[in-house]
C-alpha cells in the first residue's frame, strides 16, 4: 500500500506541478537576493547616519539597479571621456533588456504556471489530462433518452451493435453503440411497463425481454417504427429482480421476483397478437 | 371534389382497453413450500441450462433444478448479509461463485454434496473473506464486494464497493488472491466491473 502511494503521489505531483523553466526560476532567485542587498546596505547606511538618498520614483526596479551596477563599473573602469561611453552604454542597454524580457515573457506564456487551484489558468496546458482532452474523448450520450428520470439497468445486444437503457420513467429507451443516438422509446399505452424497470436482456434473435416493479414481464417486439409494442407475461410474481436467457435453450427464459419465486418462460409459446389500437396511435401522431 | 373518408372510432372502442392474455407461455413458478424465501435479488444459470443458484436479501443462497423443476436445496448456505452477485462458471457445468455485501467470496460445486468442507459455517465449498485482511478498523461493511465477473482464463475479478479497490482471485490455486494484480485507482466504492472479451 505504501509503494502504491508513493508510486502514485510521484506521478500525481507530476501532474499537477507548475510547468515553470528553471532559468525563470534562476531569474526570480537573482532578483530576490539583489533586492536583499540593497534593503541591508540601506539598513547600514541609515544606521552609519548618512544621507539617505531617496531611490528613484521609477516602478520598475530592475532599470535603476542596472543603472547603478552601470555607474558602478563606468566608476571602476576610470574616468576618461565620460559621455560617449555612457552614451554607448545607455543606447545599449535598455534594448538589450527588452529582448530578454521578451524572451522570458514569451518563456512565461508558454509555460504557463499556475499558483493556486482556486485561480486556475484559463487554457491549462500545464495539465496531462485536460478536461478537453475528457471532452474530446467522451460520447456524446445526450440523446440515448429523452427523459430525466434514472436508468436502473443496461444490457448490450448480442451482435454489439445495439444498448437497451431500462429507466425509471417505465420506458425503455434502445441506443447505437457507436454513435450514442437513440433508437426508439420502448413504451406504449397498452401492454408495457407501469411500474420501474428494474431489468433488462436480449434475446438471441435481438428481442427486448425486461422485467419491472409492477411484476411484468415484457416481450418487445423488433419492428414497428416508432410504435413499440410489447407482450405482457404476467406470472403472479412479486416485483421482479433479475431476468436473464437460459444459456443452452435460446426460447427459455428465467426470472426471479422479490417473493422468493422462480418463474420458467417459454417464449417461443408467446402468441402474436395484432394490437387493436396500434392504428389509432399511429393516426394520432401523425395528425 | 374528393373527400376524405373519416375514420370514426366508435365510442364503446375509445377507452378499450385489451384483456390480459392467458399466460400458455409459463412453463413453471418454482416455489420454496417449506419457508417462504425472502427477496430474491441474483440469479445465474449454469451453461447447460440444468442449474439455477440464487442469492437473497439476507444472504440465502439456494439451489434450484430447472430440468425436474424441483427445488433442490432451498438453503444451501448462508452468507453474513446480501448476496450482491452470482455467476456461473462459463466451462465448468455445476459451479457457482457468489459475492456477498460482509466482503466474502464463496464457491459452490454443486456435483457433490454440498456442505462445510473446510469447516466453515456456510454450506459452500469453499469460501475467502477478500478484503477482510486489508482494513480490520473499518469493519465488514466498508469491505463490500459488489460485483463479480470472470476473465476467460478461469481467474476472476472481484470488484470491492467500499475500498474503491480491485483485486483478482485465482480459481485454480484455491481461491488465493493474486497479490500483485491488486488495483487501487478509485478513491469511492465501486459498484461495476467489467472485462474485456479478449482476456488482455
Amino acid at each position: 500500500m505504501n509503494k502504491f502511494l508513493s508510486r502514485f503521489s510521484k506521478v500525481y505531483y507530476n501532474m499537477i506541478r507548475p510547468r515553470i523553466d528553471p532559468s525563470e526560476y534562476a531569474r526570480q532567485k537573482k532578483e530576490k537576493a539583489e533586492a536583499a542587498k540593497k534593503r541591508r546596505e540601506e539598513i547600514k547606511r541609515k544606521s552609519r547616519g548618512e544621507d539617505y538618498e531617496e531611490p528613484p520614483s521609477d516602478s520598475n526596479n530592475q532599470s535603476s539597479s542596472s543603472q547603478s551596477e552601470a555607474k558602478q563599473q563606468h566608476s571602476g573602469s576610470g574616468g576618461f571621456d565620460e559621455d560617449a561611453p555612457l552614451n554607448s552604454q545607455y543606447s545599449q542597454q535598455p534594448s538589450q533588456q527588452q529582448s530578454q524580457q521578451k524572451a522570458q515573457s514569451s518563456q512565461i506564456q508558454q509555460f504557463q504556471p499556475f499558483t493556486s487551484f482556486t485561480n486556475p489558468p484559463q487554457n491549462p496546458q500545464g495539465y496531462e489530462f485536460s478536461p478537453a482532452f475528457f471532452e474530446k474523448n467522451r460520447v456524446q450520450s445526450g440523446d440515448t433518452s429523452d427523459s430525466d428520470r434514472p436508468t436502473s439497468c443496461l444490457a448490450l445486444s448480442p451482435n454489439q451493435q445495439e444498448g437497451c437503457v431500462g429507466s425509471s420513467d417505465h420506458a425503455l429507451y434502445t441506443f447505437q453503440l457507436s454513435s450514442g443516438t437513440g433508437l426508439r422509446r420502448l413504451y406504449s399505452r397498452h401492454g408495457g411497463h407501469s411500474d420501474w424497470v428494474s431489468t433488462v436482456t436480449y434475446l438471441e434473435d435481438g428481442r427486448v425481454l425486461s422485467g419491472g416493479m409492477d411484476g411484468k414481464l415484457c416481450l418487445w417486439r423488433r419492428g414497428g417504427g416508432a410504435q413499440a409494442s410489447a407482450e405482457d407475461l404476467i406470472g403472479e410474481q412479486g416485483s421482479i429482480s433479475k431476468v436473464s436467457v437460459v444459456p443452452a435453450k435460446s426460447n427459455i427464459a428465467a426470472s426471479s421476483g422479490y417473493d422468493g419465486s422462480i418463474c420458467v418462460w417459454d417464449l417461443s409459446k408467446v402468441s402474436v397478437r395484432a394490437d387493436p389500437c396500434g392504428s389509432r396511435e399511429g393516426e394520432n401522431n401523425t395528425s | 371534389m374528393a373527400v376524405e373518408k373519416a375514420r370514426i372510432i366508435p365510442l364503446n372502442m375509445r377507452n378499450y382497453v385489451p384483456p390480459p392474455l392467458q399466460h400458455t407461455s409459463k412453463v413453471v413458478k418454482i416455489v420454496n413450500e417449506r419457508k417462504q424465501l425472502p427477496p430474491i435479488l441474483n440469479f445465474d444459470i449454469s451453461p447447460s441450462g440444468s442449474k439455477l443458484l440464487s442469492g437473497t436479501n439476507n444472504g440465502l443462497v439456494s439451489l434450484w433444478d430447472l430440468g425436474s423443476e424441483k427445488v433442490v436445496k432451498a438453503a444451501a448456505g448462508k452468507h453474513q448479509s446480501q448476496c450482491s452477485q452470482v455467476v456461473a462458471h462459463p466451462t465448468e457445468e455445476g459451479s457457482f461463485f457468489t459475492a456477498s455485501v460482509d466482503g466474502t467470496v464463496a464457491f459452490w460445486d454443486t456435483r457433490g454434496p454440498l456442505g462445510s468442507a473446510n469447516g466453515n459455517e456456510v454450506g459452500a465449498t469453499d469460501i475467502t473473506k477478500v478484503f477482510g485482511k486489508r482494513d480490520p478498523r473499518t469493519g465488514a461493511t466498508n469491505s463490500s464486494i459488489s460485483d463479480l465477473k470472470f476473465v476467460p482464463n478461469s481467474t476472476y475479478v472481484v470488484c470491492s464497493g467500499g475500498g474503491g479497490t480491485l483485486c483478482m482471485l485465482d480459481t485454480r490455486m484455491n481461491m488465493n488472491v493474486v497479490g500483485d494484480l491488486e488495483m487501487e485507482g478509485h478513491t469511492k466504492s465501486v459498484t461495476s466491473v467489467c472485462v474485456d472479451p479478449t482476456g488482455r
